[in-house]
């Protein structure tokens, strides 16, 4: 869900397709004339040339900290994604896993002054997921909300959404959400330097100059925290569970257009128990074949980059899982080769289900991995995200 | 079969006769349930854009000052973290039609949401109809001033076929609207009802409404049923703001217009009595015509009881015709009816959009069943009288009219008690209105019941006159006093009602431009739309110096007490009309008054006093040291009631006070009207522009008035509210026109043999026409005489009892002697232009005519 194209879809939905005043659930959405309309103008959009007057990622810039942590406003889309497994600290062997990712998106790169406090360009929106491993669950829910009014904003110091929040503590980040079941509050701290992605931080999505963004990681994050089960009836509320773990960062902003022959990509954020961080990410396109902007980074234990392109890496899928609630198919194993750095890994998800049925439905999971090293077995966990397998335009049934 | 038959000759043989019953009927019909329908509608439509603009919410938050800081909404999601609640700013917005400018402005209901928050709410379908559709979407949040209208009104306007559609406003100096889209709610009734309902992002109606940083109100979805939510969800509202249910705020506008609608009903009420006589006219006349028919149909054989039923039967079902025909007529007279009242709900209380009659199937069953019920009525005694009088006797002319004169005292004591009990109910302490109307209805039957022997007296009189045909007129009509009588009844009460209705209007209007007269006193009001800063105020006048002597300010705003109830509260930097304005009562002289308020005391209007009186609150027997404890935002505060002041700008009532103490308790310092002192010797028309130009430079949304401007536009609006009513009065008129008619031809039928003889006695056919106008002038004349006491006391009865008890008005009678003047002709007007008909026919009876007249019996 990292990519421009997916959030602009998101906006159509939210925006174009009658999120407004609860459109979803009218029953005139399934006039076919409407439907198809509406198709169309998807496809329109998401080939119409970006607004002029946003700024582009057209060369490598420098990042400075902790100004970077803060929105790049003149930039159409931006993000703060965590990802991260985590064990209960009592107990190592109880496994589980969280998504917390803030969105912004410029509606337009500009607009008239205003006197109103709620008049905003910006929209943010977040995904929050859960997988409870133990039990086999998954929760995902979703917030959406106009940068203004103090319902939602991002600074240096913190990024938030309604009661969803990132913010800047003296070690690193406190990170907190929740909902109908859970409540999660984490702190990251950082044992790496910010790894900054593609060239210097500068990563082209297409062959096309500008098609790009500015990209930069945390990939190692201490993570300590709590996870509070909310009673699911009147019974006594639980106590707090505390949790640790490591997880990711990714940090991301630009202005661009998806092509229109790409579909979908497959997302790996692999935490090596060498101390080393694996990076890939492959754009599929329509006719089954890789992007060749498809890239990913090593990154070693020392924090030193090396950057892979789509040919220093395959990705092949081993087993498929069907989700029973949409009929989408997902590969649900992989085996990853980087030849050059003799690393053969197998990626098995911790559990099938982590599936996010939000108003844009994907697959994001804790995952494990177990393979080889050059001569020497090599485990690690990670996340993995995966998009574009069901109809470009399918939604989830209601 | 054979008495059917005879009767089916009987209509066909008096077609015109059948048809007037027939349309009589219907006539009452339709005046009885075109102001019930008009009513219902109006309220019904009312209710459906209530509940259209307010969603699914079952809870709302309010302010008791009509401004909730936004601020609470985010602390109550971010902090709080409520999902289910949504902010929406509301206000109404007047805009000329784009494709009509020359058209009044048309009020319209701003609806200012968040889309972000709205999903559960509101069940409205939103799409933008510009080429790129994401775009136009997004205009919604990023453009100033756009909106989306209702389907119907975006096809009418062509929006998405052209490229801008711009909506103007009333005030030439803001800046249009913009329609980037249309919205359609999921239902048709919605999409009825959210008519006038413009939507837009919750930015954009901030700053069209002039409110940013307020919320009209947040909703709220709870789990229903479950207290504990309740009160969680009320334990997070800081002082000052208060969960309610949706309805009660519904509930409050239509209160509001509850005193308009009653003042309707009482004209529905003297409609339906005056429709229910004229059925009474009509089917009495109709059977006792037949009465020497039915005799001759006794002699054949035919059973009193069979006659009896069979007269019953076909009258009712003629009545049950004329009803079903009512009810149509009833709908289009509806459909004006409900026009004008649409149009004063919409000056006077809130933007509601009804172009549909509501057909409740109630109100039209029981406007069928009250026509054909007051046709079996109307048939009952004369068909029993018709029925058991032995054929002999019928043949005696006389005869019938000697049991009506016998029936005269019997007839006059029950009118007597009937006006006895009436004047009862009125003076019954009670402060319903229901009494009230029992007490009209009572007065007013009994006075028609009075009409007969009145009639007997008067025509009595004439008959003493010195002209041979006014004595025969009057001669005739007393010896035809079953009909006569009730054709005169008919008509009187009509007038009456028309007096009435036209002495109480003139008698309000009258007080209101009096009362303007004294409260007007500055020479411009400036009214704004929405709260203004207080240093407005200060900046114009210092911007004017030589055109402004003196700028008063003034806070005006909707009030809910959770014990009063709502009402107006009023503060005022200063009294501009202390030195005119009239007291109900007052706790110290005039020029004491002010220092009072100073102190911290309040005055009340006659409207909130009687208001409070009903509900124990307030006694305005004993006002002296009274006090009122009003729930403020920053607590409970006590004020002492200095006076008790006339007013008829709010039937809610109003408190002033001010508008020092008002800051202090309300913690509100914006004002909403200003009233600025000219300069000596400056005229208005030479100051308005310099005004005007330092008003837009405040960058405000208002209206400027001078006085005589305001005056004007206030009297304008009240002739608009009793436009209705004129139409009405008008309705009425024909009614009882009817009635005379019918009552003169069938008199004039029933006298062919009569006139044939005076014919052959030597009376000239110009005479015998004259004979006939002439008895339609004593009808008319009588009629007109006897509805002026009984308009007068109807009149009397309208201003200090109804009005009073709904609205709280204490109106002072006022009596045009030319309103009675022009009552009185009206009677003979319509009797003669009745009695035209048959006069004519009689000058044009020729001699075969009169034999035939003759050979009649």
């Amino acid at each position: 869900m990292r990519y421009q194209g997916a959030v602009l879809k998101i906006l159509l939905r939210t925006l174009g397709v009658g999120l407004l005043l609860c459109g979803a659930c009218s029953p005139r959405t399934s006039d076919p004339s409407v439907d198809a309309q509406q198709g169309q103008s998807v496809a329109e959009a998401m080939s119409a040339p970006a607004d002029q007057g946003f700024a582009r990622a057209l060369a490598p810039r420098a990042f400075v900290f902790p100004q970077d942590d803060g929105p790049h406003l003149d930039f159409q889309t931006e993000w703060w994604y965590y990802t991260g497994n985590l064990q209960d600290a009592q107990n190592p062997q109880q496994n589980y896993g969280y998504q917390l990712t803030i969105f912004r998106r410029a509606l337009q790169s500009d607009m008239p002054e205003r006197t109103s406090d709620w008049a905003s360009r910006q929209v943010y929106f977040a995904h929050f997921a859960f997988s409870d491993i133990p039990r086999q669950r998954f929760f995902a829910s979703q917030r959406l909300s106009r940068g203004a009014a103090g319902l939602a904003g991002a600074s240096p110091q913190r990024v938030w959404i309604e009661d969803w929040q990132i913010q800047r503590t003296a070690e690193g980040f406190r990170l907190q959400a929740e909902d109908d079941a859970l409540r999660l509050d984490l702190t990251v701290q950082s044992q790496k330097p910010e790894v900054l992605q593609g060239q210097q931080g500068l990563s082209p999505k297409s062959s096309q100059p500008g098609n790009a963004s500015y990209y930069y990681s945390r990939t190692r994050l201490d993570t300590r925290g709590t996870l509070t089960w909310k009673s699911e009836s009147n019974a006594a509320p639980t106590l707090p569970l505390a949790l640790t773990g490591l997880s990711w960062l990714d940090r991301e902003w630009s202005t661009s257009a998806l092509a229109p022959e790409q579909v979908g990509w497959d997302w790996f954020s692999l935490q090596l128990d060498d101390q080393r961080e694996l990076m890939l990410y492959q754009l599929r396109r329509q006719d089954g074949t890789v992007d060749p902007v498809s890239s990913g980074t090593l990154i070693a234990a020392d924090g030193r980059t090396t950057p892979l392109q789509a040919t220093d890496f395959r990705i092949v899928p081993l087993e498929y899982w069907t989700s029973p609630q949409t009929g989408i198919r997902y590969p649900s194993q992989w085996r990853l080769k980087v030849p050059a750095q003799q690393l053969d890994l197998t990626v098995t998800p911790r559990q099938a289900d982590q599936e996010l049925r939000l108003d844009f439905t994907y697959w994001e999971g804790a995952v494990t991995l177990k393979g080889q090293a050059g001569k020497q077995p090599l485990t690690g966990q990670g996340y993995v995200e995966l998009t574009g397998y069901g109809d470009r335009t399918q939604r989830a049934p209601r | 079969m054979i008495l059917m038959r005879t009767s089916w000759h009987y209509y066909r043989q008096h077609r015109l006769q059948t048809l007037l019953l027939i349309f009589g009927i219907a006539l009452g019909v339709a005046l009885m349930i075109s102001v019930d329908l008009a009513n219902h509608s109006a309220r019904r439509a009312f209710q459906l854009s209530a509940e259209g603009l307010t969603g699914k919410a079952n809870y709302q938050v309010v302010s008791s000052n009509d401004q909730l800081p936004e601020s609470l909404y985010t602390q109550l999601r971010v902090v709080h973290r409520q999902r289910q609640i949504a902010p929406v700013v509301e206000g109404r917005l007047r805009l000329k039609d784009p494709l009509n400018p020359e058209a009044p402005a048309q009020q319209w209901t701003l609806l200012g949401v968040d889309p972000f928050a709205e999903a559960p709410f509101r069940d409205l379908l939103l799409s933008a109809d510009s080429a790129n559709q994401t775009l136009a979407d997004v205009s919604l949040l990023t453009t100033p001033g756009t909106v989306l209208l209702p389907a119907a009104e975006a096809e009418r306007l062509g929006v998405g076929r052209s490229p801008e559609v711009l909506l103007p406003r009333l005030n030439a100096q803001e800046p249009p609207l913009r329609a980037i889209g249309r919205f359609a709610p999921a239902s048709d009734l919605n999409a009825e009802a959210l008519r006038r309902v413009l939507l837009t992002d919750i930015a954009t109606a901030q700053e069209l409404l002039h409110q940013e940083g307020h919320l009209s109100r947040i909703d709220v979805l709870l789990p229903e049923g479950d207290a504990e939510a309740v009160a969680r969800f009320s334990a997070l509202l800081p002082a000052g703001a208060q969960l309610q249910r949706p309805s009660a705020r519904t509930e409050t506008l239509l209160q509001m217009s509850r005193a308009f609608e009653i003042n309707l009903s009482a004209l529905s009420l003297l409609a339906l009595l005056v429709g229910v006589f004229l059925i009474y006219n009509t089917v009495a006349f109709s059977v006792v015509q037949r009465r020497q028919h039915f005799a001759i149909l006794r002699s054949l054989g035919a059973t009193p009881g069979q006659l009896q039923g069979q007269i019953l039967g076909e009258v009712t079902a003629l009545g049950l015709l004329g009803a079903v025909l009512g009810v149509g007529l009833g709908i289009v007279l509806g459909q004006q009816v409900l026009k004008g009242v649409t149009q004063v709900i919409n000056d006077m209380y809130y933007a509601v959009e009804v172009r549909q009659l509501q057909l409740a199937w109630p109100l039209l069953f029981k406007g069928v069943m009250a026509g054909a019920a007051a046709a079996f009525a109307a048939a009952w005694l004369p068909a029993r009288e018709a029925s058991r009088t032995p054929p002999v006797q019928v043949f005696q002319r006389t005869h019938l009219e000697d049991r009506v004169r016998a029936l005269l005292p019997q007839v006059s004591g029950a009118a007597l008690l009937l006006f006895a009990v009436g004047v009862g109910l009125l003076q019954w302490p009670s402060t319903g209105l229901v009494t009230a109307f029992a007490g009209l209805a009572g007065v007013v039957l009994g006075a028609a019941l009075l009409v007969p022997l009145s009639l007997w007296g008067l025509l009595g009189a004439i008959a003493r006159s010195p002209g041979l045909l006014w004595r025969l007129a009057a001669r005739n009509l007393q010896r035809a006093l079953s009909r006569s009588a009730l054709a005169t009844t008919a008509l009187m009460l009509s007038v009456s009602v028309i007096i009435g209705v036209s002495v109480m209007v003139g008698s309000f209007r009258q007080s209101v431009d009096l009362w303007l007269a004294q409260i007007l006193a500055a020479d411009f009001y400036v009214r704004t739309e929405r709260p203004m800063a207080a240093a407005a105020a200060a900046r114009l006048q210092g911007a004017l110096p030589e055109v402004l002597a003196a700028v008063h300010s003034s806070r005006e705003l909707r009030f809910k007490d959770p014990q009063l109830g709502v009402f107006n509260v009023l503060a005022v930097s200063h009294d501009t009309a202390g030195q005119t304005r009239q007291y109900l009562w007052q706790a110290a002289p005039r020029e004491q008054l002010w220092p009072q308020l100073e102190a911290g005391g309040v005055l009340i209007s006659e409207p909130l006093a009687r208001r409070l009186q009903r509900t124990g609150q307030f006694n305005l027997d004993a006002p002296a040291g009274q006090t009122l404890t009003l729930q403020t935002p920053t607590g409970a505060q006590t004020f002492v009631v200095q006076g008790i002041f006339y007013d008829y700008s709010s039937e809610l009532g109003t408190l002033m006070l001010q508008r020092d103490i008002y800051v202090k308790y309300w913690q509100d310092p914006r004002l909403t009207g200003l009233a600025l002192n000219l300069q000596a010797g400056l005229a208005a028309e030479t100051a308005r522009p310099a005004i005007e130009a330092a008003l837009n430079r405040e960058g405000l949304s208002y209206t400027l008035q001078a006085n005589g401007e305001l005056r004007r536009a206030a009297l304008a609006v009240f002739d608009r509210t009793f436009a209705v009513t004129d139409a009405l009065r008008v309705l009425t008129l024909m009614v009882a026109f009817l009635g005379v008619l019918s009552t003169i031809l069938a008199l004039h039928l029933e006298r062919r043999r009569e006139n044939a003889l005076l014919r052959i006695l030597g009376l000239t056919p110009a005479q015998n026409a004259r004979l006939g106008l002439y008895e339609a002038a004593c009808m008319g004349g009588i009629a007109g005489l006897l509805a002026l006491p009984v308009g007068l006391l109807m009149s009397w009865v309208l201003i200090a009892v109804i009005n009073l008890r709904a609205f709280g008005w204490s109106l002072t009678l006022f009596l045009q002697p030319t309103v009675l003047l022009e009552a009185w002709a009206l009677a003979v007007g319509s009797a003669l232009l009745a009695g035209l008909w048959p006069a004519w026919q009689s000058w044009r009876q020729r001699s075969q005519a009169l034999a035939g007249g003759l050979r009649q019996t």
